[in-house]
C-alpha cells in the first residue's frame, strides 16, 4: 500500500504532480515561518548573552575566571553615542599581568591602544577625524572578535588608559570631595543580561508568539488539506474495487507525509537560507548575528517529525467521510450545516478575558499565561466560527440572489462553508493579531507620548553634565575655556554654563543658575518674570520640557557672584547638522572623560518613546509576517480550489454559462467570508485589545484605532481580493471545453 | 431457506449450490426522506446474466449497490454464498467486493493518476499481488479487449469507449464470482457500446462469472438471460414467473432455460 500510495503522489501526472508540489510549497512557507518565528526568539535570548559582559562589576553572577588567579582590572563603561546609536566605550586598566580579558580579544589593551567592533571601524573610515576619531586617543590595535558584540552594527570600543587611580578625577562634588566613575573587577560577567522586559512588554511578547504561531499551524493545516474533494473522488473509487477503509487511509497517509514531509525539509532548507534576511530585521533596533538565530536539534527533529505526523492526522480526519462509503462522492451526504456552537470558544475567551479584572488574576507570568491561553482560544475561536458566518452569509446571499451567479455562488457556499472559509482563515485570522497588537500598542504608545516630554530646548542642543553629585560641578575656570573652545567649532551657535546653586537645599532640589543673558541665547525659552540677572531653574524642567511650568525664576546674583560657582552642566547649541553635533561631543568626551557622555535632546525625548518603539517595530514585522502567512495561505488555497473546482466550473461552461459569470462567483466566494471574517475579526480584536488591557495591571486605556489601522485593514482586505482576481486567468484555462470530457 | 439447490436443467446439468447464489430479500433502503427500495427481492445463479431494468429513480442503481454490499439495507437481507453480506462490517465487505465481485460503472470509476495498466492491475495490487505478478495478469487483458498499447495511457488520455474497456478488464481481472455493471454503456455510441456489451458478456461467460447489469436500454437487456423490473423500490416479479413489462407482455422466462429452481 505504502508502494501504491507513493506512486500515486509521485507519477500520478500533472495533477497529481501540482497537487503534491502545492502542499509541499505550503507546508515548507509554513515550517520556514514556523522556525524563523522560533528563532528569532532564541535571538532575543542570545542578545541578552551578549549584552552579559557589558554588566561586568565588582560581583559577578557569573565569574569567566576564578578570581582569586587574577589581578584587578580597572573598569568601566562609557554610554556615548554617535548619532542616534549607543556608542559604548569599554575602558580598561590592567593592574597586572593577570587581569581578566573582556570578550573578542586576544589581549588587554596597553594605556593609548584601543580595539573597535567592525561596524565602529567602518564608521570611523567614513567619518571626520574631528567627529569620532579625536574620541579615540592612542593607537587602533584591533577589530573586536563576534563574542564581543551584541549585534552586527553595534558600535564598541574597547579603549586601554592609564590606571585611573594615577591621575586625579576631573571634577569633584559638593563636598569637593573627588568622584570616581571607576571599578575594579577580577573577572568578566558570563552570566546573560537579566531580561528586564516588563509585565506589558513579556505580554506583547507571548501575544505575537502565539499570535504567529497558531496562523502558521492553521496554514500548514490548509496546505495539506488541498483539493480535498478531488482525493476523495479518487479514494472512493479505489474503495469501489475493494479497497478496505484501512489500505485508503494507509495510501492518504503516504500522500500527506510525503508532501508534509517534502515540504518540511523545504522549510527547513528555507529557514536557513532566509535565515541571513531575517537576521538582518532590526527586530529590537539592531539586528541579529545568523548564527543567534539558531534552533536546536531538538527542535528542528521534532518540528520534521512532528509536522508529517500531524499532516498524516488532520488528512486522516478529512477523509472521514469517504470511510463511510465508496460511493462517496457520487452519494456523499451534504455536510452537516455548521451549528451555533461555533461561536462558543471565541465567545467563552472574550467572556474569560471580561471577567479578569474582577477576579483575582494571578500576578506576573501566571497571568500572562491566563491571558494568553484565552488569546489562543479566540483565535481557535475564530477560526471555529468562520465557517458559520460564511453559512449566514450565504444564506444571505442566495435568499437576495438575482442572477445566476449569485444563486450559485451562495449555494456552493452554503454547502461548504468550511472550505470557502478555510481558504480565507489566514487573512482573517492576522486581520484579528493585527488589531490586538494594534490596540494594545497604540495605547502604549499614546500613554507614552502623553508623559512622554518635549523640551522647550532644540532638538540639537547638546546637554553635558558635569557634575556627578548635586551641587558638584566643574571649575568655573575651566569651564570658561571649555565653553569658549566649544563656541569656537564650527556650526556651535552658544554654550551656556548653569552653576551649582549656593545653598544645599537648591541643589537637592536639582536646581541650577543660568546668566539672565545666556538664558536669552537659548531659543524656545521664555523669560521667566523677576528683577535680576540670575535666573534658577530646575535642571529636568529644563530638558524635559517644563521650563514654562512657572520653576524658572529671575533673582539676584548669589553672593561671591556666579563666575565663582562650580559649573554643574553645559547646554550647547548648534546648527542642527548631524557634523556639528558630532563634534561637540567629541570635544565634550575629550575635556570630561570622566563625566556621563553628552547626549543631544533629541536623544532624550525618545528614550522615553525607545521600549514602546522597538515593540512598535516588533508589531510591525509581526503584522507583515502575519500578513504573509495570510497571502501564502490565500494564494495556496485559491490554487487548490481552482483544481477542486476543474469539474464543476468545466461543466457549467459546457452547458453554456459565460466565463465572466464564473468568474463573480469565484469572488463571491471569496468575498462573503473574507468581508464577513475580516469584519468580525477586527471588532473583536479591537474588543480583545481593551479588554487585554483592562486585564493586566497597566493603566492604560484603548483608543479609538487610527487612521493607519484602517489603511492597513483595507490594504489587507485589498491585496486579498487582488490575489483572488490573480487567479482569475487560471479559471478560463482550467475550465477548458477539454477538461470536462476527460473526466 | 435450503442454501444447497441442486437444480437438474436443460442446459448441461449444471449443478448450483449456495456458493454462487446472490440474494437479496425484501431489501428496504432510504436516503433521507425518500425511499429507494421499499420491499425489493432479487436472485441470481452461478454464471447468470441479469438485466436490472427500470425507469430512472426506480432504485435499480440501489438495489445495485445493497446486493454489492456498497450500501447496507435498512431493513431485509442480502446473502452471497450463504453468508449474510448486511452483517458484514465494512472491512469485511470491501474484502469481498476485492475477491468476488468486480465493478463496472458508467462514470469515474478509474483512478485518473494510474496508467491503463495500472488500473486494472489495482485490484490485484490491492489483494497483495506482487506487483510483477499483478502486471503481468493485467497485461493478458490488453489484446482480447483491444487496447494493445495503451498500457501507459491515464484516464484522460483514452477515449469514452478505451476507458470502459479499461474499467471492464479490472472488473473482472481478478476472476470474480459476480460483475455488477451499472449502465455499463451509457456514456457510449451505440456502435462502441455494444462492442463493450459483447466483449463484457463474452468475458463473463468464458469465466463462468454471473453478471448483474443495471440499464435502461432494451438493447443492453437483450444480452442477458433473463431481466427483472424494478419499479419504485420493488421488484416486479422476484420469481419471474411469467411477469408482465410495462404493456402487458409476458418477459421472457429465462431461469428455466437455466434450470434455476422456480
Amino acid at each position: 500500500m505504502i508502494a501504491l500510495g507513493l506512486r500515486l503522489s509521485l507519477r500520478g501526472g500533472r495533477e497529481a504532480g501540482a497537487r503534491l508540489v502545492f502542499t509541499a510549497l505550503g507546508v515548507a512557507v509554513g515550517v520556514a515561518l514556523l522556525l524563523l518565528t522560533l528563532s528569532g526568539f532564541r535571538g532575543l535570548e542570545a542578545k541578552d548573552v551578549r549584552e552579559g559582559w557589558l554588566l561586568t562589576n565588582e560581583r559577578n553572577v557569573m565569574p569567566s575566571i576564578d578570581e582569586r588567579t587574577t589581578d584587578p582590572l580597572w573598569w568601566r563603561v562609557v554610554s556615548d553615542s554617535f548619532g542616534e546609536d549607543l556608542l559604548r566605550r569599554v575602558e580598561v586598566a590592567a593592574t597586572g599581568p593577570r587581569s581578566p580579558l573582556p570578550p573578542g580579544v586576544s589581549r588587554l589593551p596597553a594605556a593609548g591602544e584601543y580595539y573597535v567592533s567592525p561596524a565602529l571601524a567602518d564608521l570611523l573610515e567614513r567619518t571626520p577625524d574631528d567627529q569620532l576619531r579625536a574620541r579615540f586617543s592612542g593607537r587602533l590595535i584591533g577589530v573586536l572578535g563576534e563574542a564581543a558584540l551584541t549585534s552586527p552594527t553595534a558600535l564598541t570600543a574597547v579603549v586601554g588608559v592609564h590606571a585611573p587611580g594615577i591621575e586625579p578625577p576631573a571634577f569633584v562634588d559638593h563636598g569637593g570631595a573627588p568622584v570616581s566613575t571607576w571599578i575594579q573587577v577580577r573577572s568578566m560577567e558570563t552570566a546573560p543580561k537579566p531580561s528586564d522586559y516588563s509585565l506589558f512588554f513579556r505580554l506583547v511578547l507571548g501575544l505575537g508568539a502565539v499570535g504567529l504561531l497558531l496562523p502558521v499551524l492553521v496554514f500548514v493545516a490548509t496546505s495539506t488539506r488541498l483539493a480535498g474533494a478531488r482525493r476523495e473522488e479518487r479514494f472512493a473509487a479505489l474503495r469501489l474495487v475493494g479497497a478496505t477503509p484501512r489500505q485508503v487511509n494507509m495510501i492518504a497517509c503516504v500522500e500527506s507525509v510525503l508532501a508534509a514531509f517534502t515540504g518540511t525539509l523545504l522549510g527547513v532548507v528555507g529557514f536557513y537560507v532566509f535565515r541571513p534576511l531575517v537576521a538582518r530585521i532590526p527586530f529590537t533596533g539592531e539586528p541579529f548575528f545568523t548564527s543567534d538565530l539558531s534552533l536546536g536539534w531538538g527542535l528542528i527533529v521534532s518540528v520534521v517529525l512532528g509536522v508529517p505526523l500531524a499532516a498524516a492526522a488532520v488528512g486522516l480526519l478529512a477523509l472521514r467521510r469517504v470511510r463511510i462509503s465508496p460511493l462517496g462522492v457520487s452519494r456523499r451526504v451534504a455536510p452537516r450545516a455548521p451549528r451555533l456552537w461555533r461561536l462558543g470558544p471565541a465567545a467563552a475567551g472574550l467572556a474569560a478575558l471580561a471577567v479578569a479584572p474582577y477576579v483575582a488574576l494571578p500576578e506576573g507570568n501566571a497571568g500572562i499565561a491566563f491571558i494568553l491561553v484565552t488569546f489562543a482560544l479566540i483565535i481557535l475561536g475564530l477560526a471555529a466560527a468562520g465557517p458559520w458566518l460564511t453559512m449566514m452569509g450565504a444564506r444571505l446571499v442566495t435568499r437576495s440572489a438575482g442572477s445566476d451567479w449569485s444563486l450559485l455562488a451562495g449555494r456552493r457556499l452554503s454547502d461548504g462553508p468550511g472550505a470557502a472559509f478555510r481558504g480565507v482563515s489566514g487573512v482573517v485570522l492576522a486581520v484579528f493579531v493585527g488589531s490586538v497588537f494594534v490596540g494594545v500598542i497604540d495605547a502604549a504608545l499614546n500613554e507614552a507620548r502623553a508623559n512622554g516630554t518635549r523640551a522647550s530646548l532644540p532638538a540639537s542642543s547638546v546637554r553635558q553634565w558635569t557634575g556627578e553629585r548635586p551641587g558638584g560641578g566643574m571649575d568655573g575656570a575651566k569651564a570658561a575655556a571649555l565653553v569658549a573652545k566649544l563656541e569656537h567649532l564650527e556650526g556651535v551657535t552658544a554654550a551656556v554654563r548653569l552653576y551649582a546653586p549656593a545653598s544645599r537645599t537648591d541643589a537637592e532640589l536639582g536646581n541650577c543658575l543660568v546668566a539672565l543673558a545666556d538664558w536669552r541665547r537659548m531659543p524656545g525659552l521664555a523669560v521667566p518674570n523677576g528683577d535680576g540677572q540670575i535666573v534658577t531653574v530646575t535642571a529636568n524642567d529644563l530638558f524635559y520640557g517644563a521650563a514654562e511650568s512657572g520653576s524658572a525664576v529671575v533673582g539676584s546674583e548669589p553672593a561671591g557672584g556666579l563666575a565663582g560657582r562650580p559649573v554643574s552642566a553645559l547646554v550647547v547649541l548648534t546648527d542642527g547638522a548631524a557634523s556639528s553635533i558630532e563634534r561637540v561631543r567629541t570635544v565634550l568626551l575629550r575635556e570630561l572623560p570622566d563625566s556621563a557622555p553628552s547626549v543631544t535632546v533629541a536623544q532624550m525625548d525618545a528614550a522615553s518613546l525607545q521600549l514602546v518603539s522597538i515593540m512598535q517595530r516588533m508589531v510591525d514585522v509581526g503584522i507583515i509576517l502575519s500578513l504573509l502567512i495570510a497571502g501564502c495561505s490565500l494564494a495556496v488555497s485559491v490554487a487548490g480550489g481552482l483544481i477542486e473546482r476543474k469539474r464543476p466550473f468545466s461543466l457549467l461552461r459546457l452547458t453554456g454559462m459565460p466565463l465572466g459569470h464564473l468568474r463573480r462567483v469565484v469572488l463571491i466566494e471569496a468575498a462573503v467570508p473574507l468581508l464577513l471574517g475580516t469584519g468580525v475579526s477586527a471588532v473583536v480584536g479591537i474588543l480583545a485589545a481593551g479588554l487585554i488591557l483592562r486585564a493586566i495591571p497597566t493603566r492604560l486605556i484603548l483608543d479609538a484605532p487610527s487612521g493607519s489601522y484602517y489603511a492597513l485593514l483595507a490594504g489587507g482586505v485589498a491585496a486579498a481580493f487582488a490575489i483572488v482576481c490573480a487567479t482569475l486567468p487560471l479559471l478560463g484555462r482550467v475550465t477548458r471545453i477539454e477538461s470536462a470530457r476527460t473526466e | 431457506m435450503n442454501l444447497t439447490l441442486t437444480v437438474a436443467g436443460s442446459e448441461g446439468s449444471r449443478s448450483s449450490t449456495a456458493e454462487g447464489i446472490h440474494e437479496g430479500r425484501d431489501l428496504q433502503k432510504s436516503f433521507g426522506q425518500t425511499p429507494a427500495l421499499r420491499g425489493a427481492t432479487f436472485r441470481s445463479g452461478q454464471g447468470e446474466i441479469v438485466a436490472v431494468m427500470g425507469p430512472s429513480g426506480s432504485g435499480k442503481s440501489t438495489l445495485l449497490h445493497c446486493l454489492a454490499g456498497i450500501l447496507v439495507p435498512d431493513a431485509g437481507e442480502v446473502r452471497f454464498a450463504g453468508r449474510r453480506l448486511d452483517q458484514l462490517n465494512e472491512a469485511r465487505r470491501s474484502e469481498l467486493r476485492r475477491r468476488e465481485f468486480g465493478f463496472v460503472f458508467q462514470f469515474g470509476q478509474l483512478v485518473p493518476e494510474l496508467t491503463a495498466e495500472e488500473n486494472i492491475a489495482l485490484p490485484l495490487l490491492l489483494a497483495g499481488w506482487r506487483r510483477p505478478r499483478a502486471f503481468s495478469a493485467a497485461r493478458r487483458w490488453f489484446a482480447p479487449l483491444g487496447l494493445d498499447g495503451l498500457e501507459g495511457r491515464r484516464s484522460g488520455e483514452l477515449s469514452g469507449g478505451q476507458s470502459q474497456r479499461v474499467a471492464l478488464a479490472r472488473g473482472l481481472v481478478a476472476e470474480p464470482r459476480v460483475v455488477f455493471a451499472d449502465e455499463p454503456t451509457g456514456s457510449l455510441d451505440s456502435l462502441t457500446g455494444e462492442h463493450v456489451m459483447e466483449l463484457l458478456v463474452d468475458s463473463a461467460r468464458r469465466l463462468g462469472t454471473t453478471l448483474v447489469i443495471v440499464t435502461h436500454e432494451p438493447r443492453v437487456a437483450a444480452y442477458a438471460d433473463r431481466e427483472v423490473l424494478v419499479r419504485d423500490g420493488r421488484v416486479s416479479d422476484p420469481e419471474f414467473l411469467w411477469a408482465t413489462d410495462d404493456a402487458g407482455t409476458p418477459v421472457r422466462d429465462v431461469p428455466q432455460a437455466h434450470g434455476l429452481p422456480r
